[in-house]
Order: C-alpha cells, then structure tokens, then sequence
C-alpha cells in the first residue's frame, strides 16, 4: 500500500445498475469484492466517497466526449447509469456527480478530501484508462498518495487497461495494489475513535 | 463497449476547428548537451529530442510569419523542491530546477514580448496556471501541442484541453516520450479521446499554406 495519513476510498463510476446488459464491464467478482472492500472500509472508519458520471440525454454538457472512442453514455435516467446495484452510498457519505472524465473537474472532491483530511486515495470503478487513470493525475497533481486496485478496476479495452496500469506506476511506483493488500492493511487499521 | 485505438497513423489534415493556438510544451534544456539523461534506476529514455527541437523553432517561426498565436510552456521547480509534489515518488528524479541552464527553453524558443511564457509547477499544463484565460482571450478552439513528454505533460495538457472542451492536435512527428512504449500507450490514449488527435507536422504547413 501507498499510505501516508489518512485515507479514503473512492469508488469512481462503479455504474452499470444491474450489470446485465452488452455494456457491463464489471465482472460479479469485482462488485463482490468492491462491496466488501466498502463494507470493510466503513467498519474501520475509513471514508467511501462515491463518484458517478452522468450526462443530460440533452446531451449539452457531453463537451469533446464524443469526438473519441465514446458513443453517449451515463444518460441521467437511464437505468444503466445507476451505480452497480448492490454498492450503495450512505447517507452521510458524500456522491458526487461528475459530467467530466476526472472525479476533480468540476467537482467538490477536492473540498470534500480537505473536509477529511486525508492524504491518500484508494481507487476502484473504471474505466481503468479514463476516469481511474485521470482522477489518479489529478490526485497526483494535488499531492496525494494514490493506491490503485488492480483487481478491482475494468478498462475501455485489455490494452488500454495494462497501458493505463503503467502510466499510473510512473506517477508513483507504489500506486499498484490489489483488493488482497487493501483487506491487509485495513486488518490492520484500528478504527477510527 | 467503446472503440479500441490501435492504429496512431497520424492524419495529414489539421481539420482545425475555430481559431487555433500552437501550445510549445516543455521544450526545455537550454541548448546543454544532453540535458535529459535517466537519473533514475529502471528510468526510461527516448531518442529524438534534437531533431523535434529543430523542428520546434521551424513551426514557431512559420506560425509568427501568419501571425498565429503561440504560448510557451515552462516546467520549473524551485531547488528546495518544496513544489515538486509528489513528482518525486515515481519514474522522474529532481527536474526542471529554477537557474539549472538546462531548465531554460530551448534557444530559438525565445517567446516575444507579445507572447505568453506560462510556468507551471505540474505536469498538466493548466494545472495552476493561467492557461485557460489565454487560450480564451485567444478565443481559442483547436490546440495543437508539440513538445514533451508525450506521455506526461503531453497527455495530461491534452487531457485538461479536452475537459476544457478545446479541439486538440498533437503532432504526432513533434512529441517525445519517456520512452517508445509509454509514448506510443500516450498517443493511444490521445487519439481515444478525440479521433483526430494525430496529426503530422505537414498536416499544420499544410494548413498553415492556407491562411
């Protein structure tokens, strides 16, 4: 792990609802393990911070996002755009909507990291090579250690995943961790008082 | 599932849309010998910064003779490195230190009293800076980006243009990488985001021509 102070995790456009459709890239293994690791994370006092793309079917706020790779997607309204069913944000924890590709642009995390005084992120969602890897820069640039969970992230494609793996070991050469070492460390973590 | 890159043929046409800006990235060293050797264990390295360099200032004069904006971009870091961030905790040692004469833009890169030197602190080049005011005074559209390092400044300055919703353009012959691989990975990811992200340097005289 890639710790230092504290830390929070955030689960970065885990959407899909009910993971059924030809769009689904999340296998059921890692929606298992993303809802123990939230589970674990709140017995332990760590804060889940929740980001979710969404887009008006208007489609005014799309920017350039549709000058790539990228059909319209995460329309507000459309079943698919709901965060996986099974992880569901608390009441008091903070679910953020976003209508960029980093978790930062446009958005309170920032503040919100500052409200909880953390240090250090642990990511997990996807895509591994968009959003992951791109609120992973942004959390680089504003100084935080940053753990992505190999394991429990899911790219635009194969290579482009194993591609954003290693733009994101540049930025920090301990930033690769698996759902088995965050489950070590918080073991090990005593709760929050 | 969305379309995967693999080919990063850069294109022959600029296809800018609305007015353009050329945004010179990091095209540092100072004219030093060999400025940018690894300094780190396991570092990469990637060959080609001479010739892009030559090729910088050709493109900057071509853009000053139509009388097109260009901005400079600068990384610099204080010798005490308290700005560094967390730049240190990965592939890159110590860099772009304020008065190492290799942290001086190359020579021939001199931006003019009418244009804009933006230093940054980061590796994005809107990250702190006052980059998107310009390039709205500009009443910017397209971006094209040369400079370095492909995969780094690069990649996350087109990034940051992207969400800014700006048209870029990276010319594809006109970057260098921290190495082959991370570089052509960049390029894949730049062209994900926008499909005629790459192009090559005749694409912009060629365009230039037609102004």
């Amino acid at each position: 792990m890639n710790i230092h102070g504290k830390t929070a995790l955030v689960v970065v456009d885990f959407q899909g609802g009910p993971l059924d459709g030809p769009a689904n890239v999340y296998q059921d293994t890692q929606l298992a393990k993303a809802i123990a690791m939230v589970d674990a994370c709140r017995a332990k006092g760590v804060p889940v911070i929740w980001i979710q793309e969404v887009h008006k079917p208007h489609l005014t706020d799309m920017g350039r996002e549709l000058d790539g790779s990228e059909g319209p997607h995460c329309l507000e309204g459309n079943p698919a755009t709901e965060i996986a069913h099974g992880l569901v944000p608390a009441p008091e924890e903070f679910h953020i909507r976003k209508r960029r590709y980093s978790s930062f642009f446009g958005t309170e995390l920032d503040i919100v990291l500052k409200a909880y005084d953390v240090d250090s992120l642990i990511l997990i969602g996807g895509f591994t090579d968009i959003c992951i890897l791109y609120t992973a820069v942004d959390a680089h640039q504003r100084d935080f250690f940053i753990n992505v969970v190999t394991d429990v992230v899911s790219g635009s494609s194969p290579q482009a995943h194993d591609d954003a793996l290693k733009m994101v070991r540049y930025l920090q050469h301990k930033s690769l961790v698996t759902a088995g070492d965050v489950s070590t460390w918080l073991d090990a973590l005593i709760p929050a008082a | 599932m969305p379309i995967q890159v693999t080919d990063t043929t850069p294109s022959d046409q600029l296809n800018p849309v609305g007015n353009v800006v050329l945004v010179v990235v990091d095209i540092q060293g100072g004219g030093q010998a060999n400025p940018f050797l690894p300094s780190k264990p396991g570092q990469t390295f990637m060959a080609g910064r001479e010739e892009r360099n030559a090729k910088a200032v050709e493109l900057v004069a071509a853009f000053r003779a139509k009388n097109m904006p260009v901005v400079f971009i600068q990384e610099v870091h204080k010798p005490s490195l308290i700005d560094i961030g967390r730049e240190l905790d990965g592939n890159e040692g110590p860099h772009c230190l304020e008065g190492d004469p290799r942290t001086a833009l190359h020579p021939g890169l001199d931006p003019r009293p009418e244009e804009y030197l933006i230093q940054k602190r980061r590796y994005s080049a809107f990250f702190g800076t006052e980059l998107d005011i310009v390039l709205r005074g500009y009443q910017a559209g397209t971006v094209i980006l040369v400079g370095g390092m492909t995969d780094v400044c690069i990649h996350y300055t087109a990034l940051d243009a992207h969400q800014y919703d700006y048209h870029f353009r990276t010319v594809s012959d006109m970057v260098v990488g921290s190495g082959q691989e991370l570089h052509d990975a960049a390029l894949r990811a730049m062209k994900y985001l926008q499909r005629d992200a790459l192009v090559s340097s005749d694409a912009v005289y060629a365009w230039l021509k037609t102004l």
